[in-house]
Order: structure tokens, then sequence, then C-alpha cells
């Protein structure tokens, strides 16, 4: 492997071969672009986002009624130790449940920030470092950190038994309440978080105007190709091309699900130094609730895959996947950057850019876009954005009890 | 449990300094596509320094972009390539130089009763030019056979 | 009712929750935390260690003269003994101190294999073991701690510490060589805590170990790395009240942790210029704070110097920027043919150059860091063989050679070629036997000469592993070493030299390993400082012995039969000059290349003795007027 010196920007020209032309008429347009069979085949990685995979670690995945009580949970302030922060306080449902805001401000003001639940259900890793495995074992620890939610599971557990309609609706749908069993204040907490995730894996995205243009490419529908700007489509190019976004941002959730460091620079407003993956990994190691834990609802003898560990983990953060970039600003695990243009001036300049140490991967060179070229690539990702996964899905339940024929 | 980010396409493209097996897998008539070959072909590879012929393939077929695969290796020796050696331990690896990293998980190797190996839980999880690496020890020896594989 | 809240899992969970970014805690003091640079002390010669006195003294040891040196607050010289020798109270490069309840001095005679302990004035008291592997024998012992009556030694060569009573007797041996919890690979500094644990820099590990008062392992922490909590080659302890200080020598930098291994603080930064200061480190290796915790002394061997540091009070220090791009070239390099190898240590990578001309091209890098199969951890001896273009770099962390094939350009010989290397094949020595691969020389048959400097052994080994010879142990007769540091061959005279340093003396054998004869490496001339200190070894065209003192900071020449003809060199930074030389190689058409270690840089002289070109990181001294970078 070369630690390094030629920095070699990853520039990747359109193949030879076949080109295919397709004239796009948008009005006022005049001009085609055309996609090679390259950038073509690039782009039908990207589009449609398939189902989300199944979660046998939760046998109540896909339950309809535990999606509905997680729903109501989301959005249920006495599950935090004040009863005035609920998981929709920081992932709000009006803002692509994100909070807009660059550091999550829950009972406290939190060191990251707050990354958008839309397709979290498509996530390998779940948080900035991975250090949970599942979207339940992800909701746990909100529910109890201090400057989150602050609350404590005897507490919620409590709430559910004396509440008659949490009560009710949690036995619809785990089963006769548990009364004084050994470890049951865990198992509660436990299908609490697997109730909220069932409804976080209903936060499906996935019908932009990218991917209707998407579609249209493939199928050779001009119509559905006017879906998007001869901008976005230039930016589209690039995107797939010399500004090699695809080597992270890739697959139909435009993310790889994997850890990188590209040197974004501290906030300066938290104190200290972020080391990421590196400690996320460990925190995955001692994290009771892990897949292969005694949580997990999945075949036992499905052996767990081994991660990597080591010093050039430090500083990796999960990839973001790119679908509703647009409206999901402030940017990067401290929220350091404002825009999406400060985002690609970044990439393009690598100005600030912090240095990763000599056995970090060295992916990243100076992309050195033109103006026209970053207005492009933002025109594209503008295009990626469908916040709407149903109306219903935005808002709690009136009551926690499933009935299938009530909102 | 590994979970993908998605469904997607996966496509691959392959080259390396080895010789096709079977004639027929490299030169497929597009017409023929349809049917399915009688025996998947291994690729042979042989080791930096001559000592050892690997035989290879993915397992599937193709290798996937950031999922999990397979690969069903034996360890021949070069001037006696007939079949699996039995007193080397093999272990596999994979990087992509230029961006001076590996893989993030770490696979396991088995080996059945007939010497041939078997890995689990490869995953390249980027595009672009990867280097598989097969290290053969014997004794204190170690010697390594590598291929390259450019993955779209 | 709910009941049964699950106590004991609920305090992991905490732990994961609470485990997330920022720098840890440490105990709060109102005069701030330690890092202001106050002043420095120089001309001491090579400190290793250093440590606290009674009455704000500075007790250091000038591991390159071979003396300890007693210094007051201020920083003037009090009182200074010893010199080079074996007899009791002559010491051979010290490189550990402490001083016990009574003011009495302990030190790791490191070069003898022994303790000393002298009194306040200097006065030799008693000393104790030699070299060896069994227990009660050390060898190249070099950190010192002293509490509750015992006295521990950091036993590098034999990796573990070894514990005596106040007489000597060898009471615990704790660890052994390897890389798992418990194991150590050179540790190279302890020190007792307020809590009674004892703490090692566990140095090749790149971690900090703790035990209990019977041994018994306790935790670790650090692995390599530049950032906060990552440490690269970790060399001295020491504690500032409950916070443990650690000199963390190749991030040039000290980190302070709490007793749960989180980094609390750290300050230093690396050099801007040669000989640079100022707060800014050149590879620290020791560290010690008075007892007052006012200051903290650290040293500087490399540079000749200590730097003091006080507190902060309300000052808060500028972290430094994150690592820039920074590398220095190993301490070895091999010629052979038109191919120069060098290692650069920092990236763990070998760099290939092209000597066709006078000034060396690279060509190539390749290395990454990694314990797997053409990864490298600890590898600073490497040969070469233009002819196949194969590369072997021996790895003294884990016990192996490894074979790398270059690829080569013939049309364009000086292209620069990503991607230059493939791994070929690995050398597990320790299917021979444990063997610490220091140097690395190989024959026109392929046979390895593998130099082992802890066991004072030679190998001769060809590639499936077989020992063609074997010879050396430790002693002072003919055949037998001391401290070697280099190898190389004259093929014409079937001649292998070995540079017995610890000797101070060059060794000629034949390839099967017989003694032939032996030189003191000096010229008859009176006059020249430190005349006799060797390091490396290069073997010219018509036999010509060419041999680094960095004593002298010279380049011996000598007939083959080791008649002295001419040195080179002198110590400066100038052209022509040389700071502590160390390895050094013949190029085919008789050019000599020698790492110049204390000048950061390779340096090429021609067969007449003219210094024709340099390579390397050699920011000229500050000049005044200059801004800081």
């Amino acid at each position: 492997m070369m630690p390094l010196a030629a920095r070699t920007a990853l520039r990747r020209a359109a193949a030879p071969g076949a080109l295919l032309a397709m004239a796009v008429c948008v009005a006022g347009a005049q001009e085609a672009i055309t996609f090679t069979d390259v950038e073509r085949a690039r782009i039908a990685q990207l589009s449609p986002l398939g189902d989300p995979p199944p979660d046998p670690t939760n046998r109540h995945a896909d339950d309809p009624a535990a999606a509905h009580l997680g729903r109501f949970l989301f959005h249920d302030e006495r599950l935090s130790g004040a009863g005035d922060v609920s998981c929709a306080t920081c992932h709000d449902p009006a803002r692509a449940f994100a909070d807009g805001r660059a550091r999550a401000q829950g009972a406290g003001l939190g060191p990251r920030n707050t990354p958008s639940l839309l397709n979290a259900a498509y996530q390998r890793w779940l948080f900035w470092d991975g250090r949970a495995d599942s979207l339940w074992a992800q909701a746990l620890q909100p529910l109890e950190r201090d400057i989150e939610m602050n609350g404590d599971r005897r507490a919620i557990a409590g709430l559910i038994e004396r509440d008659p309609a949490l009560r009710e609706a949690y036995e619809g749908v785990f089963g006769p309440w548990p009364g004084n069993e050994a470890g049951m204040v865990d198992r509660v907490f436990v299908n609490v978080a697997k109730a909220i995730a069932a409804y976080e894996r209903t936060l499906v995205s996935r019908n932009s105007s990218f991917d209707r243009f998407a579609s249209g490419l493939a199928n050779g529908d001009p119509s559905a190709m006017a879906a998007i700007s001869p901008a976005a489509q230039r930016g589209l190019k690039l995107f797939v091309g010399k500004a090699g976004c695809r080597m992270c941002h890739h697959g139909p959730l435009i993310s790889d699900g994997e850890f990188h460091n590209i040197g974004v620079p501290p906030h300066p407003e938290v104190p200290g130094r972020d080391s990421g993956r590196y400690d996320g990994v460990r925190l995955l190691a001692a994290n009771p609730y892990r897949e292969d834990g005694a949580f997990n609802d999945a075949d036992p003898y499905v052996r767990p895959v081994q991660v990597r560990q080591g010093p050039e983990l430090w500083g990796q953060f999960r990839t973001p996947s790119l679908r509703n970039v647009a409206v999901t600003a402030p940017y990067m695990h401290q929220g350091q950057f404002e825009t999406l243009r400060d985002v690609i001036v970044f990439y393009s300049t690598r100005d600030g850019a912090v240095s990763a140490g000599h056995h970090q991967e060295q992916i990243l060179a100076p992309l050195e876009l033109t103006e026209a070229e970053i207005d492009d690539l933002i025109a594209f990702l503008q295009t990626l954005t469908d916040t709407n996964p149903g109306a219903d899905l935005l808002v709690p339940p009136q009551s926690p009890i499933f009935r299938r024929d009530a909102p | 449990m590994n979970r993908r980010p998605g469904a997607g396409r996966r496509v691959a493209r392959m080259t390396g300094t080895l010789a096709c097996l079977a004639a027929a897998s490299c030169a497929t008539p597009r017409h023929e596509a349809a049917l399915p070959p009688a025996v998947t072909p291994d690729r042979l590879v042989t080791s930096n320094d001559g000592a050892f012929i690997i035989a290879w393939r993915i397992e599937p077929e193709t290798l996937p972009l950031n999922e999990a695969f397979g690969l069903r290796i034996e360890v021949r020796d070069a001037r006696q390539p007939g079949i699996p050696l039995r007193d080397v331990m093999l272990s596999v690896d994979a990087a992509m130089p230029e961006h001076g990293h590996g893989m993030n998980v770490i696979p396991g190797v088995m080996r059945d009763r007939d010497g041939v190996f078997h890995i689990r839980d490869m995953r390249f999880h980027m595009p672009g030019r990867w280097e598989l690496y097969f290290d053969v020890s014997r004794g204190g020896v170690t010697e390594r056979a590598q291929v390259e594989v450019h993955l779209e | 009712m709910i009941v049964n809240c699950v106590a004991v899992r609920a305090l992991e969970w905490a732990m994961v929750l609470q485990a997330l970014p920022g720098l840890a805690c440490g105990p709060e003091r109102a005069d701030g935390p330690l890092g202001r640079f106050d002043r420095t002390i120089v001309d001491v010669s090579g400190p290793e260690a250093v440590a606290a006195g009674p009455d704000g003294e500075v007790v250091i040891c000038e591991t390159g003269a071979h003396l300890i040196s007693v210094f007051d607050q201020a920083g003037r010289l009090l009182r200074s003994w010893g010199e080079c020798g074996q007899a009791p109270g002559q010491l051979d490069s010290p490189a550990g101190v402490a001083v016990d309840g009574a003011g009495r001095i302990v030190v790791a005679d490191t070069g003898n294999h022994r303790v000393q302990v002298f009194d306040r004035d200097g006065s030799f008291l008693s000393e104790w073991s030699g070299y060896g592997r069994d227990a009660g024998r050390l060898i190249n012992p070099t950190g010192v701690a002293v509490h509750g009556g015992l006295i521990y030694i950091a036993d590098t060569g034999n990796h573990r510490v070894q514990v005596f009573g106040a007489d000597g007797a060898s009471v615990r041996i704790i660890g052994q060589r390897g890389r798992e919890n418990g194991q150590f690979m050179s540790p190279t500094a302890v020190a007792v805590g307020p809590d009674g644990r004892l703490y090692v820099a566990d140095t090749y590990n790149h971690r900090v170990q703790v035990f209990d008062a019977d041994g018994r392992f306790l935790g670790a922490w650090g692995e390599y790395g530049p950032f906060p909590g990552l440490l690269a080659y970790p060399t001295g302890l020491a504690w500032d009240g409950e916070l443990l200080l650690v000199v963390d020598s190749r991030n040039h930098r000290i980190q302070a942790f709490n007793e749960r291994g989180e980094a609390v603080h750290e300050w230093g930064s690396h050099a801007l210029w040669l000989r640079d200061g100022e707060g800014r480190f050149e590879t620290p290796t020791g560290i010690a704070v008075t007892a007052d915790g006012a200051f903290a002394i650290v040293t500087e061997p490399l540079e000749d110097r200590c730097q003091v540091f006080g507190r902060l009070g309300d000052q808060t220090l500028e972290l430094p920027p994150p690592v820039r791009e920074q590398s220095h070239f190993g301490q070895r390099l091999m010629a052979d043919g038109d191919l120069l190898v060098l290692p650069e240590p920092d990236l763990h990578a070998i760099g290939a150059y092209n000597i066709t001309g006078e000034v060396p091209i690279l060509i190539g890098k390749f290395g990454v860091l990694g314990a797997g199969f053409g990864q490298l951890l600890h590898a600073p001896a490497v040969c070469a063989d233009a002819t196949t273009s194969d590369v072997f770099v021996s790895d003294v962390a884990l016990g192996r050679v490894q074979k790398f094939r270059l690829k080569r350009d013939d049309r364009e010989q000086l292209k620069y070629i990503a991607n230059i290397s493939r791994f070929v094949k690995s050398f597990n020595l320790a299917a021979i036997g444990p063997i610490t691969p220091t140097a690395i020389t190989r024959d026109r048959a392929g046979r390895m000469y593998v130099l082992d400097a802890e066991s004072c052994r030679l190998h001769v080994l060809d590639e499936d592993l077989a020992v063609v010879a074997a010879w050396g142990e430790y002693g002072h007769e003919p055949g037998r070493f001391r401290g070697p540091t280099d190898v190389a061959i004259d093929e014409a005279r079937q001649r292998v030299y070995i540079v017995d340093r610890g000797n101070r003396r060059v060794q000629a054998f034949d390839p099967a390993g017989a003694f032939q004869f032996a030189f003191v490496p000096a010229p008859a001339a009176e006059g020249i400082d430190g005349a006799g200190d060797c390091w490396g070894i290069a073997v010219g065209p018509d036999g010509a012995l060419f041999i680094t003192d960095p004593t002298a900071h010279r380049i011996g020449v000598f007939g083959p039969d080791g008649t002295y003809v001419e040195s080179w060199g002198g110590q400066g930074e100038d052209e022509g000059r040389l700071f502590k030389p160390r390895g050094i190689t013949c190029g085919p058409d008789g050019r000599i290349y020698v790492s110049d270690f204390g000048n950061h840089r390779v340096q090429v002289f021609d067969p007449s003795g003219r210094s024709s070109a340099m390579l390397g990181w050699r920011k000229p001294r500050k000049l005044p007027g200059d801004a800081d970078e």
C-alpha cells in the first residue's frame, strides 16, 4: 500500500464506448446532455432504492402494530427524564427527521450533529461512529443519555405499566406484561426500542426527482428524464465522474455505510477531538445490545462479522446518505459546514483540511472544480430530496393502540 | 449479521496475471450467455516467487460492491499442480493501495476435508482497484500470490 | 411494581453512554498543568534519562559521555562522576536513573547490563547483575524506579521488568517478549504510581501497561498513532500528582493521562528547525518532575540537551496543529547496483532510490503499518539486490525478514513508480529461535546474514530458513561481542565484518564464522575526540572499510586489514559535516552514502571524501529575523 506521497486525484474520465445520444428538451434549454455507457451503469447503481433489508434481530421489525406503537412513543415526551424531550425533538419530522442545527440540543447540548432518520433502516451501522449495529440498539441510547432525553428504563417501564393505553398497546405487540421476572425492566426497555425501530423502518424516502430521472434514463423515457434540469444532469455526470463522489457515496442509499476520515476540521466550539469510529468500535464491543447479544431475536448461530479495529480508524465518521441532503444542513459530524456549497468547496479546495496522520487512508486530493461545476453539483444534490414518507407518518397517532381501521 | 445499504446492480470486471483454466469462460459469445456453464471455472495465479499456484473463484460468481462475498481457494505446488496441498496455511487479505486502506472486516478462513479453503465475510466497500492477496505459509516461510480486481 | 434494576449492566451501560468525545477530565490544579517552556540545560551528552533529586536537584544520565551529572534548580552543574568502563563505579552508556528516599542514586548501567547505586555525592555504593537471560541477569536495562524498598528495572533486551531488593536480589520477573497483555516489546521506562501500581512504558508496543504490586496485569492503554491518546514509542514516565506523564517520543510530545488511561493534556510539538527547542522537541526520551511539582525536565539525547517546563497557570496552551507530513530517515540504509534503499520509520515505509547519478532520485516508496504479511511494524534494517530488484526488510518487532520485489522501469529509470513493490515472501525467524534481526545483509549467493544485537550473535540463513552458520555470544574475547551494531561483507576477500561497538572494535570473520582478526577503528594519531566509537560499516570496491563514529561525528576510512587511512566529516551541519552519523553503505562506483542521523539527512561522499549530495529534511538553523512557521 502506498502511504503516500503522490496524492492522486481520482479523475474518472468517461470511458470510450458507444455513446447513446439522447436529446433532452427542457423548457428553454437547447443543449443535449448525453451519458456514456459507463455513466449509465453508474447512475443505474444509484436508483431505485429497494425495500429496507430485513432485520432479523428484531422480530417486530415489520409488524404494523409495533410501528404504530413506535410512532406514538417517538413523539411521547413522557419518556424523557424531565418530560420535555422526545425523539421528535431532535429528529423533527418537519425537518426531514433532523433538526437543522449544527449540534443536537436535547436535555443538553450534544457534541455531534443530528443525523436524519429517513432511510436509517438501510444503514449497516448507526451513529456517526457506528457504535450501534441495529436501529433498536441505537434507539436505546438517547433514551438514557443525560444530554439527550435523560430518561431511565425503570421509569419508562413504570410509565407503560401504569398508562392503560400504553399498556394495552404494549401487550398487543409484545404479549402479556412481564410482571416481576428477572430482567423484565431490560426486556421492556428493549421492546420499547424495537417498537420505535419498527416505526423508523417505515421512514423510507425514495421518490425524488432524481429517481424519476434515473428511471427515465434506464427506460429511454425523455419526459421522465426531464424531471431534473440540465444543470442537475451535468452535476450528476460530475458526481459519477471526475468529482469522484461515488467512491464513498455509492449504491441506492448513496452511502457505503462505512467510515472515512476526510480531514474535516473540528468545530471550534467543541472541546477536545472526536475520535469517531476509533472509539465507536470499542463502544460497539462493549455494547450489550449488539446483534449477537442477549436481546437479538435472530438465529443465535449466525456468526457476526468481525470488524477491523486499529488506529487508522481515528477520526473516521460514517458516510451519510445524500438522499435529502439539501434539506439536512448543517453538514458533517459536528455541523461544521452550513451549506452544501461550503461542503463542495471543501472537497474542491481541501482548504482547512486536517491531516489524518501518516497511516490513514488517503483518498482525497483537491478537485479544483469551477464555479459552474460547483453550481451543477449543488443542483444535482438538490434533486435527491423526498422528505415525505407519508403524511400520517409525520405525526403521532391519537392512540398507541393499533387498530387496522383507525389512524 | 451483515446488512447491505440497499439492493443495487453489481458489476465487476477482473484482470490479473493469470491463465484461464477454461478458455470458454473468458470468451463466451454473447448469445450463449444464457446457458449456465457446467462447472464454474477457477482462475489461476502463480505466487510471487513461483512456488505455488492458487486456483480461486469468487462465490457468488460476480464480485458485489459493498456486500459480503466468499472465495473458494485451492493451493497447489507449482511443480505438481494436480491436487490441493494440505501442509500449508492460508491467509487472505485485500487492499486498495492507491487509497492506503484495506477491508473494514476480517474474513474467516476454513479448510474442508479435501484441503480446499473457503473464505467468508470478504467485503469490498468501495469501487476502484483492489488487490487480493493469498498468503501461503509452510514452515517459517510465507509466500504471496496476488491478483488485481477492478470493481465498478 | 417494578423491581430488579440490573445494576451491573447499568454501570457498563453508563460507560457506553458517557464515553463520547472530548478530552477527559484530570484533577484541577490552581497553578495549572505543566507545559510552559522555561529554559534549556545544554551541553549534556546524549542524555537518555533524568531523575529528580532532593532539594530540587536534577540528576541527568549523560549517556553519551558515560557520566551522571547533578544540576541545581537554576541549571548550574553541581557535580558529575563516571567514566567509561566496566569496573565498579565506571559506567557504559547508562540510560536509566532514579533517586531513592535517602537520596541515593540508582543507575541502569545499560552497556554493562547491570544496576549501580551511588550516594548523593557520587561515591560508589553497590552494583549487581550482568548480561544474561536468567533471573537476576539483565540485557540493556534502560529504566529505573524505586519504591517501597524495591528497585524496578525495565529489562529492555529481555523484554520484561525485573524487580530487585535493595540488596540486589531478584525478587520478581514480570512479563516476557510479546504483544499480548502482560507481554512487552523493549520496555524502556517504569514508574510506580501513587496507588502503588506499576506502570510500564511498553515502547515497541506503543502502550502503557499497569500491574499490581504482585505483578499481575491490570490493564493497558495506547496504540500507535499521532492522535490524542495514541502513542509512538513511549519512552519515559513520571508522575505529576495523579497524572502520569508519558514521553511520546516519536510524536515529539508529552502526554498526560489519568489513572484510567484517558488522555487529559499534552504539550510539545516537533522541532521546526535543526537544533530548534523553545518547547519543541526532537525525539525526547526521558522525563522527571521535581518533588514540589514545579517543573518537569525532558531529555533529548539527539540534541544533547534537556528542556525544563513550568506550570501554565491559567494560560491555555494551544494544542499543536494536527500532524503535518514529517518524516525522518532511519538509521540504516543499503546500496546495491543502481539501487539505494532507505527506511522511513515514521511512515513505516521504505524508499527506493536510483543512484546512477550523483544525486539519489526517489523512484518509489512502499510499506504500510501493520503486523500482517507484507506490512511493517518496526523495520529499521534493509538490504537490496539490484539484479533481482529484491529488497529485504527485517522487522525487529515481529522477528521476521520480508522480501519485496520492486518494479523497475527499464526505459525510464528515473521515473517515479507508484505501487513500486509487491510483497513476495516472509521469513519467520521464530522458526529457528528467538532472533531479533537488528541488522541484515546478503551475499551474492543469496544467503542472509542476520545480526542479533541482543543475543550478540550472527546467523547466516538461506531462503529455506536453513541455518548455514551461526556464531557469537556476549563477551570480550575474539569471536564474542558486546552490543554489535552492524555487519558487512567483502565478497572478494570472503570476509564478514562485524562492528562490535560495546568492545570498541571491529571483528573480521570468514563466512563460516572463523575469527580472522580485530582492530580498533581509530586513527593512530591523538587529538580526535571520542575516537574508537563505531556504529556502521561499509565495504568499498577495493576492500576499504568505511566506519561511522557517532561520537566524533566522523567517517573513518581504513584498509581491508584495519589500517587507518583518513577521516571525513567532523561535527557540524554544513555540507561535508556530520552529526551523530549511523548507518553507511557503498555504491558500486565507490560513492559512500551515510545516514547523517543527527542532521536528519543522508549525505553522499565521493571516493575522495568530498560531500557530493544530500537527501532529506534539512531545515536550516533559524536565523535572526526568521518568523516562526
